[in-house]
């Protein structure tokens, strides 16, 4: 018998005996062979062996490595704990640790023990250059990258998970060990392909929050394993991550801005009581979008749901706050978050900061990233694109301006600034518009331990 | 391309299928286009942002907000923006906010004179420094098209949009012809998808999904599918049904007729493929004194075989050069999927079964340093255009190398 990897699946060709139960294997027509999904090969390959079936494997193109760590980090004890779980179940598995926690440290470990070509998938190009780093400085051999324009493949790669969804079709025998990273991304539609496409036996997945609001992070079991480790960040804090403080600052709208507020917030809310809009059902906001879309009544109510959110995001006493907060820090790293790009904008413009948005090109992100982890820089604003793509242990200050109700958001963001660095001691700063629905959000998003 | 959410579909036990821009409300859609049209032309040189915001204000009725929505995103498809702007505005911002940060670390942040000492008004500071976001583009171009025009492209873009959420689709053709036959495996070679191709007493059927369509409905084929659609439409008439994943994940079968056959294609060649064979005839007949003794010439020819890298992976090349029993086949991969190079690139590096040139434009950025090749294929990365000199000079080396066997699957979609 021959097993071939074919485009995110594996044929098996030849005869096989009538007494041969291979699992997950379904006979194609199109081609005339049996086929599995690629996900299956390590499963397929023990029942080959266990019936004592001689086949040729020509479906694993990864290489068996001799990788040498040139600096030798001592794990800590969670990350040598996180690898024997791991290890115990066959290399398949999720390992939860907070960020700042050394999850790369872990993948490290993972990558030294199996020794195989590993594929590490990372969800921005910001983490792609991280981990391209990392691995250049931690082993002796070439580092790929496949996404941002770059097509290099080496035994050590590094991609998206846009560019895995698009590439693992023919990727996907190359590698013995995958590591997705913030691996809470991976079971959506799109995604999940990138899991099932490769034949890698080994798989590791990272992440800080494996739960999605959708409830998929089950499929995790599947595309890369059970949740073998998992450390939160009340564990961990002082001992293996800063020391950490969280500031909630609740500032008032002027006089003014109360009175537009007011009035902006009741013609948006004449308006859905009018269609019968929920806006708290899945479908609310897009049905607003649609009915606010028909009419000029419509469009001033878009217009008006539009400035109430922008009056609480960028309220006066909330920039004036903002200013005593950047002088306050003006000798640390400050990471300005906001929940949508508009504030961002006006952030950037008032404070003279630089930005990083999902507009900004490659070249200018790295650039605001080096200069601001040197402390040329000592703010930068961003609205979502930074939640999960930095890592800059100096950062110490963390100041949500605005967000959105999303808990995992909000630990990703504190997760910011707790990586541990000399005595470092964290501070994250919430500033929430009093008697807005900023309250309510901010309510929302802090049901977690780390905020309790 | 419309995005699937733009859709106006209607469901009816188990079918899906486009609300079309009828006889009744065409004289409103028309209006719609003009206005849009109209707004379009009358924003010519405003940035893009300000474009998006006149187009939202153009009311229509309840029914037709989709409708307004899809004739937007085709016209603004067909209207010209421009490039990156000349300023280096990274380069503006860096300099204003290292100014910035270093006022702020000494204690001396003063908005008013940073902003004064780098030249810059407070007044449109926003168009000042991030004059290269896609919403400052500026609109260069209005879409050159009427106002029925774009109407009548309307329901085709809708039925292409519909396929992103097909999960297979089968194709009935009453005839096929060798051309047309030929320029869809072109297109399917190029999509990855995996077909079943047999001949029924009325006709041709072409089942179309790709291989992990086996394991589970998958949208994953959905963007391949719907780009394949113009090619089915230049292909021959035919009818399409096709199992579309809408709301709620739940299935729909959709169905399609094209009656009326397209005219065939008459020569299924680019005129740089066509350029290239020129070139390579002329060399060809001029080099008689340099052939071995008694060496026949190489004669060149469009190419109308199909072979197999794997069974997803199929090469329609564009040229065979024939030298006696030595054949030698081209393609030109041009300038359009730097993917499909890496593809074959990689499934030839497993070997193969016959001699390969390989021409791609260095706009793919790809090396051929970069890439190791079996033999009897090479890769050629051509500046501007394939130079048929070393294409023939490839085409004479591979010439020599050893291959186990021709594949030639020309037959392969009979049964």
């Amino acid at each position: 018998m021959r097993l071939v990897f074919a485009a995110g699946t594996l044929e098996v060709h030849g005869e096989a005996s009538a007494s041969l139960t291979l699992p997950d294997v379904i006979f194609d027509e199109r081609t005339g062979c049996l086929r599995a999904p690629a996900v299956s090969y390590a499963k397929l390959v023990r029942a080959l062996v266990g019936a004592k079936v001689p086949f040729q494997d020509e479906a694993r193109r990864y290489a068996q490595l001799s990788l040498e760590a040139r600096v030798v980090r001592e794990p800590r004890v969670y990350q040598s704990e996180a690898l024997e779980a791991w290890e115990k179940a066959r290399g398949r598995g999720v390992v939860v640790l907070p960020t700042g926690a050394g999850k790369t440290q872990v993948a490290v470990m993972a990558m030294l023990k199996k020794q195989r070509s590993t594929l590490v998938v990372a969800p921005t190009l910001e983490l792609v250059r991280q981990w391209h780093d990392t691995l250049a400085s931690t082993f002796r051999v070439p580092v790929g990258i496949v996404g941002g324009g770059s097509h290099q493949v080496e035994d050590l790669t590094v991609t998206t998970y846009d560019s895995a969804h698009l590439h693992m079709d023919h990727l996907g025998s190359r590698f013995g060990l995958v590591v997705f990273d913030e691996c809470h991304h991976l079971p959506s539609d799109a995604y999940k392909h990138a899991a099932l496409s490769t034949i890698a036996p080994f798989r590791l997945g990272l992440t800080a929050t494996p739960e999605r609001t959708d409830g998929r992070e089950a499929l995790l079991a599947t595309l890369v394993g059970d949740t073998v480790y998992r450390k939160d960040i009340v564990e961990l804090s002082g001992s293996w991550l800063a020391d950490y403080d969280v500031e909630r600052i609740f500032l008032p709208l002027d006089p003014d801005e109360r009175a537009e507020y007011d009035e902006s917030r009741r013609l948006y809310r004449t308006f859905i009581a009018k269609h019968q809009i929920r806006m708290s059902s899945p479908q609310g906001f897009a049905t607003f979008i649609v009915r606010a879309s028909q009419t000029r009544e419509g469009h001033e109510a878009m217009a008006a749901f539009r400035r109430q959110k922008a009056l609480a995001f960028t309220a006066r006493a909330k920039l004036a706050t903002l200013e005593e907060l950047l002088h306050r820090h003006r000798d640390g790293r400050t990471i300005l978050f906001t929940s949508d790009n508009a504030t961002a904008y006006v952030i950037s413009l008032r404070f003279l900061v630089p930005i990083i948005t999902h507009q900004t090109k490659v070249r200018e992100r790295i650039d605001i990233l080096t200069r601001f982890r040197s402390g040329e820089y000592g703010a930068l604003v961003t609205s979502k694109v930074l939640n999960e793509g930095i890592d800059v242990p100096e950062a110490s200050v963390a100041i949500i301006v605005s967000g959105s109700g999303s808990v995992r958001e909000h630990v990703q963001r504190l997760g910011r600034v707790l990586r541990k660095s000399g005595t470092k001691h964290a501070v994250l700063y919430e500033l929430v518009t009093e008697a807005t629905t900023e309250e309510h959000t901010s309510e929302r998003r802090r049901e977690h331990s780390a905020y309790r | 391309m419309l995005t699937a959410d733009l859709v106006r579909t209607r469901t009816r036990a188990g079918t899906i299928d486009i609300v079309r821009v009828d006889a009744k409300q065409a004289p409103e859609a028309e209006a719609l286009a003009t206005r849009i049209l109209a707004v379009t032309s009358g924003c010519v040189g405003c940035p893009r942002g300000e474009l998006m915001e006149a187009l939202s204000a153009i009311e229509c009725g309840p029914k037709e907000v989709k409708l307004r929505q899809g004739l937007v995103k085709l016209a603004l498809d067909a209207a010209t923006f421009s490039d990156a702007p000349e300023v280096d505005y990274p380069a503006r911002r860096s300099a204003l906010f290292l100014a910035a940060a270093e006022a702020r670390k000494a204690g001396t942040f003063d908005r008013a004179a940073l902003l004064g000492a780098a030249e810059l008004g407070d007044a449109d500071l926003r168009g000042a420094l991030f004059g290269d976001l896609r919403e400052q583009a500026q609109l260069l171009e209005a879409p050159k098209l009427s106002a029925r025009a774009l109407v009548a492209s309307y329901d085709p873009a809708q039925e292409q949009a519909l396929l992103l959420r097909a999960e297979k689709v089968q194709v009935r053709f009453a005839t096929l012809g060798p051309l047309g036959l030929r320029h869809l495996f072109r297109k399917l070679k190029f999509l990855r998808l995996l077909y079943r191709f047999r001949k029924e007493e009325t006709g041709y059927v072409l089942e179309v999904d790709g291989p992990m369509s086996l394991f589970g409905a998958s949208t994953k084929y959905g963007l391949a599918l719907a780009i394949l659609l113009p090619t089915l439409r230049a292909t021959a008439a035919f009818e399409l049904t096709a199992t579309v994943m809408w709301k709620n994940h739940a299935r729909y079968t959709f169905h399609l007729a094209e009656a009326v056959a397209p005219r065939p294609p008459e020569a299924d060649v680019s005129d740089e493929v066509a350029d290239l064979l020129s070139g390579l005839s002329r060399i060809g007949e001029g080099k008689p004194k340099k052939r071995e003794k008694g060496a026949e010439p190489w004669s060149f020819a469009v190419s109308s075989d199909v072979l197999e890298l794997d069974p997803t992976e199929l090469i329609v090349p564009d040229i065979l050069a024939r030298r006696g029993e030595t054949a030698v086949f081209v393609e030109v991969l041009g300038h359009w999927n730097r993917d499909a190079v890496f593809r074959r690139m990689e499934l030839l590096a497993k070997g193969t079964h016959a001699r390969i040139v390989f021409c791609a434009s260095d706009r793919l950025r790809v090396r051929e340093s970069a890439i190791t090749l079996p033999e009897a294929a090479s890769l050629y990365v051509y500046k501007h255009s394939p130079s048929a000199r070393e294409v023939f000079a490839r085409i004479e080396r591979l010439a020599v190398a050893t291959v186990p066997q021709l594949s030639d699957l020309s037959g392969r979609s009979a049964s």
